[in-house]
C-alpha cells in the first residue's frame, strides 16, 4: 500500500510542478465559471427585463398604457426621442390616442437589439401583452358606446384579482439557486474529465516511452503495484481538481454543495471512471498530440452531452437519452438532486452504481492496454 | 528559395505520411459543431424551440374557473408548450420533489368562488429547483393566464355572480325571466369584447436590431453556420500551434544544428517553417469547410472572399506561434503555455459561446483574438458584405507577428 501511494503521490507531485498547472486546475476553469456563471445570471445591466418605451403619443393614451406596464421584474425608461442605445424599446406612435379613441386596431413596434439577453426579452414581450390585456379588459368594462373622453374620470380600473405566487417543492432548497450554483457543478465535472484524460493520458504514454515504468518494475514494487499507483495518482489529480474548483466556488462564489458526504463521493466516484479511462487512453495512444486530441473530444463530448453546458432540461428528449452513455450525465445527476432536493444516498446509490460500472469496463479496457514498455 | 521549396514540401509530406493528430484535430470541431448544432436547431420558422414544458397541473377548486383555466391547456400553441398531467396535491408535490416535471401549477380551493366575489386569489407556481429556464417559462405563462382572468372575472363580474349563485340552486328553482336581465347584459359584454378583439385593438410586433455594421439573424438562417466558425478557428489554432512547436522538437533533438551545416541560413529554415505552417492551417481549414458544407449544408457566402480570409487566418495563426516559439526555451514550455492561450482566445474570441452572450464586462477582450475577427469575417461573408476589418486586423498583425518571429527566432536558433 506504500508502494501504491508512493507512486501516485509523486505522480500528483509532478503534475503541480507543471507550468500549466496554476492555468489549468484554476485559472481557466475561473474563467469559465465567470463567462456561463454571468450568463445564467442574466448580463447585470439586463437583468431585470429593462424595456425602453418611446413615447411619442400625443394624447393620454400613451402615458396610460406606460402606466399598466409597471410591474415587478421589468425596468421602464421613458423616452420622447429614440435613444442611441437600448436593450429592447416599444414604440408607442403619434396616433396611438387617436385610433384608441376611435376603437381602431393598431401594431406596437418592439426593436430588440440582438445583442441583448433573449431571457430578459422573452419576459419583456410576456409583460407587454399582460399590459395590453389589462387595457383591452378596461375598455370592455367601459363600453364600446360611450364617449371616450370621458373614459379617465369614470373609467372601472383594471385590478390583479388573480396573483401568481411561487415557491420550491417543499423538503428541498429554500433559497432560489444562483446561475453559479448551476454552472460549478458542470465546470467541475468537465474539469476533471479534462484534467485527468489529458494530464493522465500523457503521462502514462510519457512514463512508457521513457522506460518509467520499466525502471520501477527493477524496484521491488509489483506490476499490480505500479497500476494500482498510477490509477491512484490520476484519482489524486481529479480530486485536487475539484477540491480547487469547490474552495473556489465556495469562497468567491457561495456555492452551495447539499450534503457535503455525498457531493464529495460523487466526485470520487466519478474521479474512479475518468482514472482508469486516462490509463487507457495513455496505453494505447503513443503520440500527445493524439492523446490531447482524443481527450479534448471526448471530454467535450461527455459534458454536451452530461448537460455540463447547459441545463440538460433544454435539450431534445433523444439527446437526453444519448447523454446517459456518457459519465458526466449520472455525476451530474447526483450533483441535482443532493444540491437542489437535498436527497440522501437512497436516492443515488443506483447513479454511483453506473459510475462504478464505467470504472469496471474503462479498468477492464485498462489493464488489458497497460504496458509497461513500447 | 529552391532550399525553402523543399523544406515546405518536406514539412507537408512529414504531415501527411502521419496524419492522425490533423485528422483528429479536424473531426473536433465538425463533431461539436454536430452535437451543439442537432441539440439547438431552430425550428422551420428560424426560432429555437424548447422540449414539450413539463407541468403538474393540481386543481383544488373544481369550479368552472378552474375548468377553463384547465382548457386553456388545450389550445393548439399550448399544448405544444407544455406536456400537462393533472395530478393530486400530494401526489403533484412527490414527484416535484423528484425532479419529475418543470413546475406544478396549483390552481386554489374557491377559485372560482373568489373570482365571482372579486377577492384576490392566488395561482401557485411551484418550481423545479434543479431547471434553470423552464420553469421560469412557466411562471411567465401563469402571469398571463392570472392577468387573462382577472380581465374576463371584472369584465364579466355581475354574470359571474349569478352563474355562482345559479349553481348552487336546483334547476327547477331558476326561471327564464330571473336569467334574462343577465344574458341581456352579457351579450353587450360580448359585442363589446368584438369590438376591441376582432381585430385585436392592440397588437405587438417585434424585430430584432443591430449596431451599426451589425446584421440579424437572417431568415433560413442555419445554426451550423453560426457554430462551426468558432470551433474551427479554435481546432485550427491547435493544429498550426502543433506544427509550430516542430521548430522546438528539431530543437531539442539538434536536427536544425545539423541542418545549419548545409548552406541553408536560419532566415530560409524560418520562412519555410512559417509557410508550411500557413499552408498547412489553409489545406485543413479548407478541407473542413468543405466537409462542413457536404454534412452540414454551410453556405459560406463568397467562396474566394471566403478563402481570402481563411488565408489570412492561417498566415495569422502561423506567424503568432512562430513568433511564440521564438520566445519558448524549449517544447515543455512551448506545451503548457499555447495551449491555454489558445483557449483563453477561444473563451473570449467566441469559439466557446456567441459573442453577444458573453457578459458585457468583458467582450471588449475579444479585440484581441483571431477567434473573434475569423468568427466576424465568417458571418459578414455569408450576410453578403467584405470583412475589411477582419482583413486590415488580422493582416497587420500577423505581418508584424511574422517580422518578430523572424528575427527573434533567427536569434533563438543561432544559440
Amino acid at each position: 500500500m506504500k508502494k501504491i501511494w508512493h507512486i501516485g503521490f509523486l505522480d500528483l507531485k509532478l503534475t503541480v510542478k507543471d507550468k500549466a498547472f496554476f492555468f489549468w486546475m484554476l485559472a481557466f476553469p475561473m474563467v469559465f465559471i465567470l463567462i456561463f456563471g454571468n450568463l445564467f445570471q442574466g448580463s447585470k445591466t439586463d437583468t431585470k427585463a429593462s424595456l425602453t418605451v418611446l413615447n411619442q403619443d400625443q394624447g393620454k393614451w400613451g402615458a396610460y398604457f406606460i402606466d399598466k406596464l409597471k410591474a415587478p421584474g421589468i425596468e421602464l425608461t421613458v423616452e420622447a426621442s429614440e435613444p442611441k442605445e437600448y436593450f429592447r424599446m416599444l414604440v408607442i406612435p403619434p396616433d396611438f390616442s387617436t385610433k384608441i379613441e376611435k376603437r381602431a386596431a393598431q401594431t406596437l413596434e418592439l426593436k430588440k437589439n440582438s445583442d441583448a439577453n433573449m431571457q430578459a426579452g422573452a419576459v419583456a414581450e410576456i409583460k407587454i401583452t399582460q399590459a395590453m390585456a389589462k387595457l383591452i379588459a378596461e375598455l370592455v368594462l367601459y363600453g364600446n358606446q360611450r364617449d371616450m373622453q370621458a373614459f379617465f374620470e369614470t373609467r372601472s380600473p383594471y385590478r390583479d384579482l388573480v396573483l401568481v405566487k411561487t415557491r420550491l417543492p417543499e423538503g428541498t432548497i429554500t433559497k432560489v439557486p444562483s446561475g453559479f450554483d448551476h454552472v460549478i457543478p458542470g465546470i467541475l465535472v468537465q474539469f476533471v474529465m479534462m484534467m485527468v484524460l489529458v494530464y493522465g493520458g500523457i503521462s502514462v504514454m510519457e512514463d512508457r516511452k521513457r522506460r518509467v515504468l520499466a525502471r520501477i518494475l527493477y524496484s521491488s514494487a509489483s506490476f499490480a503495484e505500479l497500476f494500482a499507483g498510477k490509477f491512484l495518482g490520476r484519482v489524486l489529480m481529479g480530486l485536487l481538481q475539484s477540491a480547487i474548483l469547490i474552495a473556489a466556488g465556495k469562497l468567491f462564489f457561495h456555492l452551495n454543495l447539499g450534503n457535503v458526504w455525498l457531493t464529495g463521493l460523487n466526485i470520487l466516484v466519478f474521479t474512479l471512471a475518468m482514472a482508469a479511462l486516462s490509463i487507457f487512453v495513455g496505453s494505447v495512444l503513443r503520440k500527445e498530440e493524439l492523446i490531447v486530441g482524443v481527450s479534448v473530444l471526448t471530454a467535450n463530448m461527455f459534458a454536451a452531452l452530461g448537460g455540463c453546458w447547459w441545463p440538460i432540461e433544454i435539450v431534445p428528449p433523444a439527446f437526453r437519452t444519448l447523454g446517459m452513455v456518457s459519465p458526466a450525465y449520472w455525476a451530474m445527476d447526483v450533483f441535482h438532486q443532493v444540491i437542489f432536493f437535498g436527497k440522501g444516498f437512497d436516492a443515488v446509490w443506483p447513479n454511483f452504481l453506473v459510475l462504478l460500472g464505467f470504472t469496471a469496463v474503462f479498468m477492464a479496457l485498462a489493464l488489458r492496454f497497460f504496458k509497461v514498455e513500447e | 528559395m529552391r532550399r525553402t521549396s523543399l523544406i515546405i514540401r518536406n514539412d507537408i509530406r512529414r504531415r501527411l505520411k502521419a496524419p492522425m493528430a490533423t485528422i483528429l484535430f479536424m473531426i473536433i470541431p465538425l463533431a461539436m459543431t454536430a452535437v451543439i448544432g442537432m441539440i439547438f436547431d431552430p425550428g422551420a420558422g428560424g426560432e429555437t424551440t424548447l422540449p414539450p414544458i413539463k407541468l403538474l397541473l393540481v386543481d383544488q377548486d373544481k369550479g368552472l374557473a378552474a375548468k377553463f383555466l384547465i382548457g386553456a391547456f388545450d389550445q393548439k400553441e399550448v399544448k405544444d408548450m407544455f406536456q400537462v398531467t393533472l395530478v393530486d396535491a400530494a401526489t403533484g408535490e412527490k414527484l416535484m420533489k423528484k425532479g419529475k416535471a418543470s413546475a406544478m401549477l396549483v390552481i386554489p380551493a374557491h377559485f372560482s368562488d373568489d373570482l365571482a366575489d372579486q377577492k384576490p386569489t392566488a395561482l401557485e407556481v411551484v418550481k423545479n429547483p434543479s431547471e434553470e429556464f423552464l420553469p421560469g417559462v412557466a411562471e411567465e405563462f401563469a402571469g398571463t393566464m392570472a392577468v387573462g382572468f382577472s380581465a374576463i372575472a371584472q369584465v364579466f363580474a355581475d354574470e359571474l355572480k349569478v352563474i355562482q349563485s345559479a349553481s348552487k340552486l336546483e334547476l327547477k328553482d331558476i326561471t327564464i325571466a330571473q336569467m334574462t336581465p343577465f344574458l341581456e347584459m352579457a351579450r353587450v359584454k360580448i359585442i363589446a369584447l368584438q369590438s376591441y378583439l376582432s381585430p385585436l385593438l392592440l397588437q405587438m410586433k417585434a424585430s430584432t436590431t443591430v449596431k451599426p455594421g451589425q446584421t440579424a439573424q437572417p431568415k433560413g438562417f442555419n445554426i451550423f453556420s453560426y457554430i462551426m466558425p468558432g470551433m474551427l478557428i479554435m481546432f485550427l489554432l491547435f493544429i498550426v500551434e502543433a506544427f509550430m512547436r516542430e521548430i522546438q522538437n528539431e530543437r531539442a533533438d539538434g536536427k536544425i544544428r545539423r541542418m545549419m551545416f548545409s548552406p541553408l541560413s536560419t532566415r530560409e529554415l524560418i520562412t519555410a517553417r512559417l509557410f508550411s505552417g500557413w499552408l498547412m492551417g489553409v489545406l485543413v481549414c479548407s478541407l473542413a469547410m468543405a466537409v462542413g458544407s457536404l454534412l452540414f449544408g454551410i453556405d459560406w457566402g463568397n467562396l474566394p472572399l471566403v478563402f481570402l480570409l481563411v488565408v489570412i487566418s492561417c498566415f495569422w495563426c502561423a506567424a503568432f506561434f512562430g513568433m511564440l516559439n521564438a520566445f519558448f526555451k524549449n517544447k515543455n514550455q512551448a506545451g503548457a503555455f499555447a495551449s491555454p492561450i489558445i483557449l483563453v482566445f477561444a473563451a473570449f474570441g467566441g469559439s466557446m459561446l456567441p459573442l453577444e452572450q458573453i457578459p458585457q464586462g468583458m467582450r471588449w477582450l475579444a479585440r484581441f483574438t483571431v477567434n473573434n475577427w475569423f468568427i466576424t469575417g465568417c458571418r459578414t461573408i455569408v450576410d453578403g458584405g467584405v470583412p475589411y476589418l477582419s482583413f486590415i486586423v488580422l493582416s497587420v498583425s500577423g505581418l508584424v507577428f511574422a517580422g518578430v518571429a523572424m528575427v527573434a527566432l533567427q536569434r533563438r536558433l543561432s544559440t
